[in-house]
């Protein structure tokens, strides 16, 4: 077997494949498109960790970028330490638990915004209409993106991510998307600096980076690298979280009435979705010297991917890992990542899901979805819904 | 042994201070704070749990 991440049939059921990996290959070589694949939960989660031997500074997805474009709009997701830590000391504050708690009033207010023409029309489009919407307004509203802007700029960000089918090859219509969308962080950055607002990217006109010798200002392409990153993280895999969410309960309604009869479950019924449907199935990196793998050499240089979505269904760490199961444990949650490079909106995205989740299901407690209906994105290394139509039951 | 928190790792994600709620706690800056230092051997494998638990990997045991 050979695992093709661009295939369509993988993208719409990855497991299959995944588990032939993990028996039969637990190192696996794809010849033709030159990488490499960890599969296993115990292999998968210490080289996340070891950023020193698996390298992000190639990008973490198996499309070659741009070089150049890497180097205009540095981003940390693409950096290792130090300059990974540098940038990310910047921003990380906005994130943590508690400052993601204060958010609630306003990603519940929005949530409910969106939810009662569903509820008023029995139903509708649960991607278009309120899994998509959501994130966009709360990650555009904490970077200060003005209201008007927001849509264009959300599909521009989706169709940068777009892939053809079986080619690693970037198409046309996403490096176009690309550009115009870093066209318009360039645009707004210049429009903010004349008349800025109280968002995340007028604070980095502020920020201070640590270098070698002492501190500097930002430079324009290290904040568009940010806010483009941030855009991107906030809106993708959230949104995808959310419909898989809905599509999970939807085919396990058992698993539904529990949280519905017990919120306090919810939490921990979100981690179980993570683990299930991970939006973000896995994280590219550079090996950085010759490292052993089941009697094989990886050589230095060569690319490998880290299959957290494999590793979230390892029978070796999860019993029945193909069941979705609300009360599972998952002491060691991979859906985040984990390490240096340890999911930033963690937080954001637990409190959004919830939230949105918890007023979703005060409307809907009983609900089908329409399985014939629903269509799924073909990005690089994001899994989910690009349609999920569903009604009250 | 001794627990050791790195500053700058440390983002607040509040796994350590739910493993071991007696030896970790949040600061005002939202990052984690060691408040027993040297917890002794009764409690390493609770340390031990939160050192392996952190999504920042930002938790050192340091033996002595």
């Amino acid at each position: 077997m050979e695992l093709n991440p661009f295939s369509y049939e993988f993208q719409e059921n990855p497991y299959p494949i995944y588990r032939w990996l993990r028996d039969h290959e637990p190192l696996h070589r794809n010849e033709q498109l030159q990488f490499w694949a960890l599969s296993r939960f115990r292999d998968v989660l210490p080289s996340l960790v070891d950023w020193g031997t698996y390298s992000s500074s190639e990008g973490v997805v198996l499309e070659r970028l741009d070089p150049k474009m890497l180097e205009a709009t540095p981003m940390m997701i693409s950096l290792d330490p130090p300059r990974h830590d540098r940038l990310r000391k910047l921003v990380s504050r906005a994130f943590t638990p508690r400052r993601v708690e204060s958010l609630e009033p306003f990603v519940r207010a929005t949530a409910v915004r969106l939810l009662e023409p569903l509820a008023a029309e029995g139903g509708g489009d649960f991607v278009k209409d309120f899994s998509t919407p959501l994130p966009m307004e709360v990650i555009f509203t904490l970077l200060g993106v003005p209201d008007a802007d927001r849509r264009q700029l959300r599909e521009w960000t989706d169709l940068a991510l777009e892939r053809d089918p079986d080619t690693p090859a970037i198409p046309a219509r996403a490096l176009e998307a690309s550009l115009l969308q870093m066209r318009y962080w360039y645009e707004l950055l210049g429009e903010l600096r004349r008349r800025p607002n109280d968002g995340l990217m007028c604070s980095l006109f502020e920020a201070e980076l640590e270098t070698d010798g002492g501190t500097t200002r930002l430079t324009d392409g290290e904040i568009i690298g940010f806010c483009s990153l941030l855009g991107a993280a906030g809106n993708e895999t959230t949104t995808k979280l959310l419909a898989n969410a809905a599509v999970l309960f939807a085919r396990h309604p058992g698993e539904y009435r529990k949280v519905l009869a017990d919120p306090a479950r919810l939490p921990g019924a979100i981690e179980e979705i993570l683990r299930h449907s991970s939006p973000a199935q896995y994280a590219a990196r550079t090996v950085m010297r010759d490292v052993e793998w089941y009697g094989r050499t990886v050589p230095q240089g060569a690319r490998i991917l880290l299959l957290i979505g494999s590793a979230n269904h390892d029978e070796r760490e999860y019993r029945d890992p193909d069941r979705f199961d609300v009360d599972r444990q998952i002491p060691e949650p991979l859906g985040f990542g984990q390490g240096v490079h340890f999911c930033l909106g963690a937080s954001l995205a637990r409190l959004e899901t919830r939230v949105a989740l918890e007023e979703f299901a005060r409307r809907f407690p009983r609900y089908t979805v329409d399985e014939n209906g629903c269509r799924r994105v073909h990005m690089s290394n994001v899994h989910g819904f690009a349609s999920v139509p569903f009604a009250r039951a | 042994m001794r627990v050791v928190v790195d500053p700058v790792l440390c983002e607040g994600n509040g796994v350590c201070t739910q493993v071991a709620p007696e030896i970790f706690a949040l600061g005002d800056d939202d990052r984690s704070q060691v408040v027993v230092e040297r917890p002794g051997e009764a409690r390493r494998a609770e340390v031990e749990t939160a050192v392996r638990r952190c999504p920042r990997r930002a938790i050192r045991l340091v033996e002595e």
